[in-house]
């Protein structure tokens, strides 16, 4: 698999702050990968993500994406290989109707209107909010305004997407459809690479990948089973646990018999049906 | 309060006046509104009146509408006409006491004030309740178009434009959020005098302020990763159909003025 996205000793510093927001990260996402970027707040994980779409201008370090070096003449061709959903739905919707919203994209990049028209029912079609075209924000609850942005991402077709706590303004239900969109593209033919930055551990277990990153450094990364199964990393890190591991610890405390090993919320349900039988 | 006001809102609709092209449609309101000055005799007035009447029956919404986007500026309306009434000198003088007079040129004028004002706010209330504001936007924008040849930003400025208004519902939501919120903590937004009342209004404005500005900071970001670069090289998705119907709106609005000035000639 080809590296989608190469980071080489990536420093941003924050106007008239000391610490830096990112201190000489490196890392490489492939082709097709889902990787979760999770880390504490102010761990500098959207400031990464902004910085390899040239949103902020780092200090020192090399950004490679899709082949294309990231400098000042060529951050409008990186950006077109990049979509990203931001966190508030409110303050990212610029169009003033839902089909306007994802067209906005096309017209930047000066798509004919007869191709536009296409492209916009065909993303709206996809992310189940055909019905709702010519509505306006006010009348979208957060979960519906947070597809159509990915309608908007997804009738550019990136290459890469990125979700910066795209859900985390979201209820279980508008967090979950989002989630499926997402799925069901990951399922498509041609596979988008995918970057979500979360908090939501349901949401990170789902990736291929973790990174994770506090104050500015990539911590560690690995399979998500990895990541949760290491306690100390979860601990210095200042993540949660997920929901399978701390109830093994209960049981551990109770003294019954418990996984020895990080198992997710199914593979912990299989292994109390399991283990009640052999009891 | 902010919910009862009529006058700027849109009521949804599928009537002729729905359909027109906004471009025409906020051309010949501001027309009609300009030949509301043709009026000067009671013919005049009374056809004027029968087409208000006409336009409003064509927009197929309630006639309560209109009375209550009138409502608000009933006070005005009165004020500027009592004004009228008691201040003009001329004619013959039926009373007078210091400087207040009743003159019959006094009566006409505050008739005619009256009534005109009438006649420019139900106009405008039908442009406005038939128009969605996206659409009025769209028609500005056509209307700015000539401005390019002095290098006006007409671009930049109907996008400025569609932003500022797809964000005052959004806007309104958060003032009441935050109006609430302050009430919870005490403040007082209905009470005392006036100077109580300005010093109530800062802990609404200061945060709604802030707010803006984060939500503007974020929706650059947004739209800069969306490849924004400026008015230039865009296409446009909404464009603006010029149909039969527009024509024939055109066509009737300069009879109706032709109508008008024949008829203030008459007497």
């Amino acid at each position: 698999m080809a590296a989608m996205i190469e980071v080489k000793n990536l420093t941003y510093h924050y106007p008239e702050v000391a610490q830096p927001a990112l201190d000489h990260i490196s890392l490489t996402v492939e082709q097709g990968e889902w990787v979760a970027i999770v880390g504490h707040n102010g761990s500098g994980k959207s400031t990464l993500v902004r910085a390899i779409d040239g949103l902020v201008d780092f200090s020192e370090g090399e950004v490679t994406v899709a082949g294309i070096k990231l400098t000042p003449d060529s951050v409008w061709d990186v950006r077109k290989q990049i979509g990203m959903v931001f966190q508030n739905p409110d303050n990212q919707f610029v169009g003033a109707t839902v089909a306007d919203d994802v067209a906005f994209g096309l017209e930047n990049a000066g798509i004919p209107r007869d191709k536009m028209i296409q492209k916009v029912d065909a993303a709206l079609k996809q992310v189940d909010m055909a019905a709702f075209s010519d509505r306006e924000p006010s009348r979208l609850s957060g979960g519906q305004k947070q597809r159509v942005a990915l309608a908007g991402i997804i009738a550019m077709n990136p290459s890469i997407i990125v979700l910066d706590e795209a859900t985390s303004m979201l209820d279980p239900h508008g967090r979950q459809t989002v989630m499926d969109v997402i799925t069901k593209l990951r399922q498509s033919e041609k596979a988008p690479t995918i970057i979500s930055i979360t908090h939501d551990l349901d949401e990170a277990a789902r990736a291929q990948r973790l990174i994770v990153v506090n104050d500015g450094q990539q911590l560690a990364t690995g399979k998500p089973a990895e990541i949760f199964a290491n306690e100390a990393l979860l601990a210095s890190s200042g993540l949660a646990q997920p929901f399978s591991t701390r109830l093994a610890r209960s049981l551990a405390q109770q003294g019954s018999v418990h996984p020895d090993h990080y198992l997710s919320d199914t593979e912990m349900e299989d292994w109390l049906w399991q283990s009640h039988l052999t009891m | 309060m902010l919910e009862q006001l009529t006058l700027g809102r849109y009521v949804p609709g599928q009537s002729i006046l729905h359909r027109l092209d906004s471009r025409a449609k906020l051309l010949l309101s501001l027309y009609l509104i300009v030949i509301v000055f043709l009026t000067s005799n009671w013919l005049t007035y009374v056809f004027m009146f029968i087409l208000v009447g006409g336009l409003i029956a064509m927009t197929g919404l309630k006639v309560g509408y209109f009375i209550r986007g009138i409502g608000p500026l009933i006070w005005l309306i009165v004020f500027t006409a009592v004004l009228q009434l008691l201040f003009t000198p001329g004619g013959h003088v039926y009373w007078h006491w210091g400087v207040l007079m009743l003159t019959s040129t006094g009566i006409a004028t505050a008739v005619s004030v009256f009534l005109r004002f009438l006649l420019i706010i139900t106009m405008a209330t039908i442009l406005t309740l038939t128009t969605a504001p996206l659409a009025i936007a769209d028609g500005v924008e056509a209307m700015l178009k000539p401005l390019r040849i002095v290098h006006f930003p007409v671009a930049q400025t109907a996008l400025m434009l569609s932003v500022a208004l797809r964000f005052v519902p959004t806007l309104l939501d958060e003032a009441t959020t935050i109006m609430n919120a302050q009430r919870a903590r005490g403040v007082e937004f209905n009470n005392g005098g006036l100077i109580k009342r300005l010093r109530a209004i800062v802990p609404l404005l200061i945060p709604l302020f802030v707010g803006a500005i984060s939500r503007a900071d974020e929706l650059a970001t947004a739209m800069e990763a969306r490849g924004y670069q400026g008015g230039d090289g865009r296409t446009k998705y909404r464009v603006l159909h010029w149909r039969s119907a527009d024509t024939m709106a055109v066509i009737s609005v300069l009879i109706i003025n032709i109508v008008l000035v024949v008829f203030r000639h008459l007497n």
